[in-house]
């Protein structure tokens, strides 16, 4: 993202609670028009974060740029930024229409055309004709709309989302990711969603900013924060990941080749030139990167033998644990389950092999050496 | 087994203990209508023939609604001060991060367990120090002085009810913090200020201790009451003030119930 791109640029952000650092000197950008989410574990800073875009929270040092405008001065209700809250805060004394109208006072429509805009946005969130309904009446799912279509209404710069999907059920909550995702699509609006539901966050995201302890890990695109995390917890933390302690043996171009113990000598994808030779890495592999079979096979996949552990069905896919002598963690595998009966490998204690191809391969610094920027 | 579960089962002695609970509570205070019917000045059995003169004698009684014009209007100030000033010490004991938050609150809070004599002898002495002629007016200053714990103690639950958030999001959606009072915050706790205002008259109306001290030339009715009974002739038509007092007291006090269990009724489930 460059300078110039960027809609809201967080400058070097710190909030304090007192001797608790909720955010800690984040600096970040965020495109017009972008599907942004902050992601992380509760405590992390991301609702902070969030808070101090609408206001309600001031920052403790730095400052927030919406639009070339400075924000530190300007009160929440003068932001050209809505937000849906967690709770949705639907106005329990006022009726659908009356919530979705509330931030239409000062625009002193006239009352028709307030009620055909209302309507209007009624259609939007496929709940027309709701206008008359007691806000008592509404359910998760409803409510959460109408949250969204009360912020929309006001056609802010941005709009802010505090885990708007954490209280619906499942069902509800994928099918919701979609239809905010083509809503956002549609309407042009920059969303910056905050979840701890990383699935969640890689549906609907354009880019993700990983948070931890106040700070970002890494604030990429869904695919490359998946396929090519820059380190340790960002991995750990989007899906899951298997790691392995290396060392590198030699560089050459984009591959390098490491030595990475009982798995042997394996060469893997440099992404970014922040290691040298004999630097102390990490392996990582995702489980389903791995596959299994009875014998081994041949051609360009690494392989390693092991004994099947625990396995677990789970339906569409099943979870295997493969120990290899000499490391000490079981190999976590995940493996579609593409025939209807696939019991090849429901025994434990049996003999398998383990492939991976190279390119399945990241590299990660290790905490305290290089590649840890 | 017994199809009623546990806890619905019926239980006699705890029905004979409500009811003479009941009883003992409630037929002293229904002697009063009782013996304003009766055709004797005295208040004693057996009971003569019914009578409505003492009803009569009441509405003739001139300085006695002079004095019943003083306690409502002294209720009323009392109350919609006492309301007003609960309403915003409620707000800020919920709503905002505060050091001393707790001691404040007791502070508060303290003239609901501090005897109506001590406050009412303390209040002479400043008054009387200070110079200022006993009335009316201080008589209300010292009924609001107890009139505000109430006030804010009928009022903090309500403040406590509903989530913070729907604050901010009026904030988020364009209104200032006056707006935000005037078209959320004040209509959800309204319940609760109806309550408040009601809770507070009644207490205004028959205190009896502070208006005792901080009395001018015009009584409260309460103060012109304890007169009266100086002179037995007079008892019967206190009876029968006594008794229509019970009377709209009882219509307040369901009228206010009803207002408070509708504000519940209607108060959202929380977000959550």
């Amino acid at each position: 993202m460059s300078q110039d791109e960027a809609f809201i640029s967080i400058r070097d952000v710190s909030k304090s609670f007192g001797p608790v650092k909720a955010v800690d000197h984040v600096s970040m950008e965020i495109g017009a028009g972008e599907f942004f989410s902050l992601l992380g574990p509760s405590g992390c800073g991301k609702t902070t974060l969030l808070r101090m875009l609408a206001g309600f929270e001031a920052p403790t040092s730095g400052e927030i740029i919406i639009d070339g405008q400075p924000m530190s001065a300007v009160p929440p209700h003068q932001r050209p930024v809505n937000m849906v809250f967690q709770s949705y805060a639907i106005f329990p004394h006022l009726n659908v229409r009356d919530n979705i109208a509330y931030g239409m006072r000062k625009a002193k429509l006239p009352r028709r055309e307030l009620d055909a805009l209302v309507e209007e946005m009624l259609e939007m969130i496929k709940l027309p004709g709701y206008g008359n309904r007691r806000s008592d009446e509404l359910s998760g799912g409803e409510r959460q709309r109408i949250a969204l279509a009360r912020a929309l209404i006001r056609r802010p710069k941005v709009l802010l989302l505090d885990e708007p999907l954490g209280a619906l059920d499942k069902k509800l909550r994928e099918q919701m990711q979609l239809e905010l995702r083509a809503l956002q699509r549609s309407v042009g609006i920059t969303f910056v969603f905050v979840t701890h539901d990383q699935e969640e966050a890689l549906t609907m995201s354009d880019r993700i900013a990983v948070m931890s302890k106040g700070r970002y890990l890494q604030i990429d695109t869904p695919t490359r924060l998946y396929e090519a995390p820059n380190n340790r917890e960002v991995a750990a933390f989007i899906g899951s990941m298997n790691f392995f302690d290396a060392r590198i043996e030699s560089l050459s171009g984009e591959s390098a080749t490491v030595d990475a113990g009982p798995l042997g000598r394996i060469s893997a994808p440099v992404r970014e030139a922040t290691f040298s030779e004999g630097d102390k890495v990490l392996v990582a592999i995702r489980p389903e990167k791995f596959s299994l079979s009875e014998t081994r096979t041949g051609g360009n996949e690494n392989s390693i033998e092991g004994m099947l552990g625990a396995a677990a069905y789970l339906g569409d896919r099943s979870h295997f644990y493969v120990r290899v002598d000499g490391i000490q963690q079981p190999i976590a595998v995940s493996a579609q389950n593409a025939t209807r009966v696939d019991n090849s490998f429901r025994d434990q204690e049996r003999q398998v092999w383990l492939n991976w191809s190279d390119d399945a391969v990241v590299l990660l610094g290790t905490d305290q050496g290089p590649g840890k920027k | 087994m017994s199809e009623v579960s546990y806890i619905q089962r019926r239980n006699r002695p705890l029905q004979y203990y409500a009811l003479i609970y009941l009883a003992f509570l409630y037929i002293p205070v229904l002697f009063l209508p009782l013996f304003s019917f009766n055709d004797s000045i005295y208040v004693a059995f057996p009971l003569k023939s019914f009578t409505l003169k003492w009803y009569e004698q009441m509405f003739a009684n001139e300085p006695m609604f002079a004095a019943l014009m003083n306690s409502i209007r002294v209720g009323v100030v009392t109350s919609v001060i006492a309301t007003f000033l609960g309403i915003f010490a409620a707000k800020a004991v919920t709503r905002y991060r505060m050091p001393g938050r707790a001691p404040v609150v007791s502070f508060i809070m303290l003239p609901l367990v501090i005897p109506g004599i001590i406050f009412g002898v303390a209040l002479l002495i400043l008054m009387s120090r200070l110079g200022i002629r006993l009335s009316l007016y201080t008589i209300t200053l010292g009924h609001i002085l107890i009139c505000v714990p109430f006030a804010m103690a009928t009022l903090i639950p309500r403040f406590e009810g509903f989530d913070k958030s729907i604050e901010e999001a009026s904030a988020d959606l364009g209104e200032n913090m006056w707006w935000t009072f005037w078209r959320v915050t004040f209509p959800m706790v309204f319940p609760g200020i109806i309550a408040s205002l009601l809770l507070c008259f009644t207490i205004s109306f028959d205190e009896f201790i502070m208006a005792f001290f901080l009395s001018g030339t015009d009584p409260t009715l309460p103060l012109f009451m304890w007169g009266q009974l100086r002179f037995p002739a007079k008892l019967p038509g206190v009876l029968a003030l006594g008794s229509l007092i019970l009377a709209v007291s009882f219509f307040v006090v369901f009228f206010s119930q009803w207002v408070r269990t509708r504000g519940i009724r209607t108060q959202t489930p929380s977000g959550e």
